[in-house]
């Protein structure tokens, strides 16, 4: 005997998908899916995306704008322009650069035929799979419309068996909803604090600062911090050993760099303070008198920049602005390139959708995984707004040019709006270098005679 | 809570729990407890609007909610029902677009656990309806959406994707045979000393199974008999001036 099983939901999206070139236009004449939910069509990450038809809708940016809402765009967050007032070049760019597979559309019937027209052909542009699922009335001119794209009209059973693999996809009265896109600025979440390290270190140099912690913390406190310490110590030297020529500017430069990297690596200040005191040890040893004015070097540090506390869920936040250029800004910060030399990156340094950056002077960057969807979305955003590849990559939302001071502005309203520290309290439009070394951090470095 | 005009009570009168009041009660707690939606229709004055006043005043399923009461105007456009319900819910609608309304709405709306009663709902056209319901899609079940009116089962035929929303339907219709009786001998302690024949003949002749009527009836008869028993006499001149001269 042979056994059939009932194709899957992937299975059979597939197949409708093959069948129709793409679009699928499902009828629900008898309310079979009148409780279906747009939240449990709805999953960014995964590439789908779901959004209902306003009744009255009058205008494509209506559509545009309740598309963006759904993708996580905040209507409420500076740059969104007047509520409605969709954008579908800026929508389709955050589709395209989120790699959006399918968008739903509920209550697709509720269009008058223009507007019908004027969604499947925008939608188009996405070259994400279209569902456009209608409760109620199917007009002739609606059909006629959505007869130029599809062939058949899909039943609700098997709209149904194809998302099926869906949770929730028709909840019953009374469930509580399910979660969908953020609504309001999410607090960073804080990081766990170590119980065994202290808060405050003894504020003394480092020849004397491992038995300053020996006299001063608990045996406890005393053991962390010294594993760290001779841990640091070890790789430091190894670090140092391999990178010092010798030439003062140039080590000065590499040094102000490898301590950045340690200061963003690092989850608190007092482990980067021993970082620093590991530095120190592990340069004297090798014949180098590596100076730190601690005060100063933390005072640029009441915001701790730290590539710990960012991840892709910290990056998701700025998908909630409906312009692509200020997640490219915050993306370019982070990967420790200043103001102007962001300002100096043509269209066509970004590559690997986003993920490599090379820079005029041959640099490669790699930037952070969940940022790189940004500087993507701005790459497609200036194409499609007919740059050519040395073009700037940043630009405002209709290409208009920015200044520096345009763009440190987008770096404070995302730490404002969204909690999203990328810089100390100073705003950092020079990135850390050697000749700016003593004044903004703090340090020097020698060498012993 | 925003209040519901009450016309005045007569003296001695009753809210009395007829059979489709007590079934309206139960079907409305249901709903407003899985923050669905309901529709309760009936002819006017067979005690549907009092029966969800009734219902959002004093039944457990309302603790800890806020009721909202609009009253429909005949046939309003979408922005007109988006402005009145904005401001039932305490914004300002002053310079809003209608996206920039239903974003407000649905965001005071959704979460709020609230009770939204929109009486005369028959007047209320097929966009109206789909409105509505797009509004209550977008609160996920979380507040509750009844609607009040005459002709409702017709309207929602004229708006599938709301008809198939509801979860609770109430209907109610004239009074006739003995719940009648029961119904009107419990109204006014002057009615119940009448016989069946009378009231009989009062309700052929006037009320015919509404409500509304015999609470008119019952006021004028009980004012003419000066708190004393109502008579025959009364009863003639309280149904000349119920009937007046073209009825």
């Amino acid at each position: 005997m042979t056994r059939h099983t009932a194709p899957s939901g992937p299975t059979v999206r597939d197949e409708l998908l093959t069948a129709s070139g793409g679009i699928v236009a499902v009828h629900d004449a008898d309310g079979v899916l009148a409780r279906l939910s747009t939240a449990a069509l709805t999953d960014v990450p995964a590439g789908l995306v779901a959004f209902q038809v306003r009744p009255g809708t009058r205008r494509a940016s209506w559509l545009a704008a309740d598309l963006h809402a759904a993708l996580g765009a905040d209507a409420d967050l500076t740059g969104s322009g007047r509520p409605g007032d969709g954008d579908w070049t800026l929508v389709t760019v955050a589709t395209l650069a989120q790699r959006i597979g399918h968008i739903v559309v509920l209550d697709a019937w509720l269009l008058t035929p223009p507007l019908l027209g004027a969604l499947i052909a925008n939608l188009q542009a996405t070259g994400a799979a279209l569902w456009l699922v209608g409760r109620g009335v199917f007009s002739d001119d609606q059909r006629d419309v959505v007869g130029d794209w599809v062939a058949d009209i899909t039943d609700p059973a098997t709209f149904l068996t194809a998302w099926g693999d869906r949770p929730d996809l028709l909840p019953e009265p009374g469930t509580p909803p399910t979660a969908g896109p953020p609504t309001a600025p999410q607090v960073p979440e804080p990081v766990a604090w170590d119980d065994r390290w202290p808060h405050h270190l003894p504020d003394t140099d480092f020849t004397t600062f491992r038995a300053a912690c020996r006299n001063l913390l608990t045996a406890e406190q005393f053991t962390a911090v010294d594993d760290h310490l001779v841990a640091t110590a070890r790789s430091a030297r190894a670090w140092l050993a391999g990178h010092l020529t010798r030439h003062t500017p140039t080590d000065e430069d590499a040094l102000a760099r490898h301590l950045h990297q340690v200061w963003q690596d690092s989850p608190t200040v007092p482990h980067f303070q021993v970082a620093v005191r590991a530095h120190q040890v592990a340069a004297f040893s090798l014949g180098w008198f590596l100076q730190v004015d601690l005060d100063q070097l933390l005072g640029t540090a009441a915001v701790s920049p730290r590539r710990a506390a960012r991840t892709p869920t910290l990056w998701a936040r700025l998908s909630r602005y409906t312009s692509a250029h200020r997640g490219a800004i915050c993306a370019l910060t982070a990967s420790g390139i200043d103001i102007a030399d962001q300002l100096e990156i043509p269209v066509e340094a970004v590559t690997n959708a986003g993920r490599v950056l090379v820079l005029p002077n041959g640099r490669r960057v790699l930037i952070e995984d969940g940022a790189h969807h940004y500087l993507y979305a701005q790459q497609l955003t200036r194409l499609l707004h007919g740059a050519a590849g040395d073009d700037p990559l940043l630009a405002g939302p209709a290409g208009e040019p920015l200044a520096e001071r345009a763009v440190a502005n987008v770096l404070l309203t995302a730490r404002l709006e969204l909690g999203l520290n990328l810089t100390g309290p100073r705003m950092e439009r020079r990135s850390p270098t050697g000749d700016r070394w003593t004044t903004r951090w703090g340090v020097s470095i020698q060498e012993l005679p | 809570m925003s209040a519901r005009s009450h016309p005045a009570p007569a003296p001695g009168m009753a809210s009395v729990s007829t059979k489709q009041f007590r079934k309206a009660q139960m079907v409305l707690a249901a709903t407003v407890r899985s923050n669905d939606i309901a529709a309760v229709y009936g002819p006017p004055g067979s005690g549907k609007s009092h029966a969800v006043d009734h219902f959002v005043c004093h039944d457990a399923a309302m603790t800890d909610r806020t009721c909202h009461w609009l009253q429909m105007s005949y046939r309003p456009a979408s922005k007109e029902l988006a402005v009145r319900l904005l401001t039932e819910l305490g914004g300002n609608p002053r310079r809003l677009t209608q996206y920039e309304l239903t974003d407000l709405i649905a965001a005071q709306l959704h979460g709020s656990n609230r009770v939204v009663v929109i009486d005369e709902a028959h007047h209320l056209p097929s966009a109206g309806l789909q409105y509505l319901r797009y509004l209550h899609d977008r609160g996920a079940y979380t507040w509750s959406l009844v609607l009040v009116g005459s002709d409702i089962d017709r309207a929602l035929k004229s708006a599938g994707e709301l008809r198939s929303r509801v979860s609770g339907v109430a209907a109610f219709t004239p009074l006739t045979g003995p719940d009648l009786l029961t119904t009107v001998r419990r109204l006014h302690p002057a009615l119940d000393a009448l016989d069946h024949g009378t009231l009989r003949d009062i309700d052929d002749q006037f009320a015919r199974g509404n409500l509304r009527d015999w609470v008119q009836f019952t006021r004028h008869a009980t004012r003419l008999a000066a708190d004393g028993p109502i008579t025959a006499k009364v009863i003639a001149a309280t149904l000349a001036l119920c009937l007046g001269p073209t009825r």
